[in-house]
């Protein structure tokens, strides 16, 4: 790894930090959301440096582009106040400090079971091309991708499922202001 | 990396860097240039002369919480296709077909979809 | 690689790209206005400067000395910060361009940087107008989050059909599948008749839309419907605040015209290029045009598409909310994912009978001509007997 790059880690890896600490140390919601996207977008970064241009992308459009969206339509749609009864509560926080450093354990446990914890020096693969991600996708990996594309269609339907009881509810308010 | 390739990353974070300071820096100025003599009046909420009686952070329609997920899913799908389209000069006819089968499944939830009236805004 | 061309390469450029598309907004602006005015049978802004060219600057000027007002009731932070996120993707988005040999960052996957940029231009708007915590904002912010993503879906869809074949020539002639160098080279051929807009017409239409859009334009400017919405989302917005939303407006569109120029009109190249008797109008032999020429046509195409911009803007009345969602799920959507079956399956047929009579690309290019004139034609007969 290059200084360069070593610099640039260093500064990604504190804003991504930066951003987890402040998501859960925010008074609001969407200030939480907004700082999880800060976070999102600088562990690209690191994905970037780690010559993983496509997953750097994919974390972008999908995490932050479109599942934070989501998040945000849904904290409006619910008016979710300011809130910090987490952290508000002492035991609680005591409680989540606890449970953090215990998982944080438990995954150098897993990592270090195999082996993972301190890498070779040459552990970068070597660059690839996205061509090549599409090429692994759709011929070693084509079963598991169907069954992905299975999984889209049943979350599909359970979005609408979900929300129907709702929608038929507005939909009705509709009706009756239109008779009004 | 090939260094032609990381200088071009390079010169992509310094033209999201410029972008930022660029857009900072503008209202930043004009801010300094600026007066600054607030009142009640003006620092109401605009709602045409009308003293607002409520907040406005209030809740919106379900339909949006579906237009976004629905988003997502298809979103996720077309993420998916990019490096299979990509790949598509190099594979063979077997990726092709299943790529039309990846295709033909999410049109199936698609029509469910649509045939559950989820883009139907109007009713 | 000596030290000024690392500069260049790593600085400079970028900082020259960004620079040149700033300078641009002005111009657009007061083409909008010219144009809007001839529509409307007036005159428009002719007095600051030559032909008025000036206005848009006297106009900035201005705007930078009103007062910045931040209404008491609003979530000071993100309001403060809307409009610089509102200006910075389609700014970023920029340095993926090629104009020609000037390119501020030739990453090999520059439209996938287009794609992460696009889904996080909705931020701006969508925070302007929660954090503004007044009504006509918040229905306009969210408004154009979902008319956003709604129609990001379509343009997605439409990249992917332009890239299938611009993988297929990166396959044989090198180059990376996802560059948009790659997709303009792609098109070199007889003139405007190697273009991507003849042969992907669907997507480049699909496209066209989808960008109007996306960049919250008449006859899909509903975030900001003024007649309902007072202004939207910037309703609270004053001074340069205000005018980062509308410099953000013509950013956007500059970046979407720039991309629809890449994948379906050639880009840098010229119309007259491979046409027999024209070409010797070819200005490549002369050391200066030789640069000047590819960025010539690169501004002339964006030029055109912000003209089709301020076009449509003035001749089409707004569209209804369920309208405007339908289209984007129930018309735009389906017909690019179509497309894109269509083209996966024109352009593998191609690739099995490559060689046969003609290459794999003109066997692709006959079956889309061919498609898209049956669809039509099943079109009139149906739309000619209900």
């Amino acid at each position: 790894m290059s200084v360069g790059s070593l610099i640039a880690f260093c500064i990604l890896a504190l804003v991504a930090i930066f951003g987890a600490f402040r998501m859960l140390t925010s008074h609001h919601p969407v200030h939480s959301a907004l700082y999880l996207v800060l976070n999102f977008c600088a562990t690209a970064g690191i994905y970037l440096l780690l010559t993983a241009p496509f997953i750097a992308i994919v974390q972008i459009a999908v995490y932050a582009g479109a599942i934070m969206v989501l998040f945000l339509f849904i904290m409006m749609y619910l008016n979710l106040g300011f809130t910090r009864d987490i952290l508000d509560d002492k035991r609680r926080r005591w409680v989540t400090l606890v449970a953090a450093v215990l998982l944080g354990a438990l995954i150098w446990m897993g990592a270090a079971l195999h082996g993972a914890v301190t890498l070779p020096a040459n552990a970068l693969p070597p660059p690839y091309k996205v061509e090549e991600i599409g090429m692994v996708l759709f011929g070693t990996y084509a079963l598991p991708f169907e069954v992905a594309s299975i999984l889209l269609l049943v979350a599909m339907m359970g979005a609408v499922v979900i929300a129907r009881p709702q929608l038929r509810a507005e939909s009705d308010t509709k009706k009756e202001a239109a008779q009004r | 990396m090939e260094p032609n390739e990381s200088i071009a990353w390079v010169a992509l974070g310094v033209a999201g860097a410029l972008a930022l300071i660029i857009a900072s820096a503008l209202p930043f100025i004009s801010s300094l240039l600026g007066p600054r003599r607030p009142s009640d009046v003006k620092l109401q909420s605009y709602e045409c002369g009308i003293t607002p009686e409520q907040e406005a952070m209030g809740p919106v329609s379900v339909r949006f919480g579906v237009t976004a997920m629905l988003f997502l899913l298809f979103d996720i799908e077309v993420v998916f296709l990019y490096p299979w389209a990509a790949a598509f000069g190099r594979m063979g006819l077997f990726a092709v077909f299943e790529a039309l089968v990846f295709l033909a499944i999410l049109a199936v939830g698609y029509l469910w979809v649509w045939k559950r009236g989820a883009f139907e805004w109007d009713k | 690689m000596g030290f000024w061309e690392g500069l260049w390469r790593m600085a400079l450029a970028p900082l020259v790209v960004l620079m040149v598309v700033l300078t641009t907004v002005p111009l657009w602006i007061w083409l909008e206005r010219r144009v809007c005015a001839r529509i409307q049978q007036r005159i428009g802004p002719n007095r600051v400067g030559v032909m008025g060219l000036l206005q848009p600057m006297a106009d900035a000027a201005k705007l930078i000395f009103k007062e910045d007002i931040t209404p008491a009731h609003v979530d000071r932070v993100v309001y403060l910060l809307a409009p610089i996120i509102a200006l910075v993707p389609s700014m970023a988005a920029l340095a993926v361009i090629p104009f020609g040999d000037l390119q501020a960052a030739d990453v090999n996957i520059g439209v996938l940087w287009i794609l992460a940029l696009s889904s996080l231009a909705v931020y701006g708007v969508v925070l302007a107008g929660w954090a503004s915590n007044n009504k006509w904002s918040m229905m306009g912010g969210i408004r154009s989050a979902a008319q956003m993503v709604s129609y990001e879906l379509g343009m997605s869809l439409a990249i992917i059909a332009v890239l299938l074949t611009t993988s297929v020539y990166a396959a044989s002639h090198g180059g990376h599948a996802l560059s948009l160098r790659t997709a303009v080279n792609s098109q070199q051929g007889v003139g405007p008749l190697a273009w991507n807009f003849i042969w992907h017409l669907p997507a480049f239409v699909v496209f066209i839309i989808a960008a109007v859009a996306e960049s919250n334009r008449a006859p899909f400017d509903l975030p900001e419907a003024e007649q309902e919405l007072v202004a939207g989302f910037h309703t609270e917005y004053s001074s340069f605040r205000f005018a980062m939303f509308y410099m953000g407006e013509y950013v956007h569109m500059t970046t979407l015209s720039a991309v629809c120029t890449c994948l379906f009109f050639g880009g840098w190249l010229s119309p007259f290029a491979g046409i027999p008797l024209l070409a010797r109008l070819n200005v490549s032999t002369v050391p200066v045009l030789m640069y000047l020429a590819p960025l010539f046509w690169f501004f002339l195409k964006v030029t055109l598409f912000i003209f089709l911009y301020i076009w449509l803007r003035w001749t089409l009345p707004r569209m209804r909310w369920d309208q405007l969602m339908a289209l984007g799920w129930v018309v735009l959507l389906p017909a690019a994912l179509v497309w894109v079956a269509v083209v996966t399956v024109l352009a593998g047929a191609g690739k099995v009978v490559d060689g046969f009579v003609f290459s794999g690309d003109g066997w692709f290019r006959l079956l889309s001509l061919l498609a898209v004139a049956a669809a039509y034609l099943i079109y009139r007969r149906r739309r000619g007997s209900s």
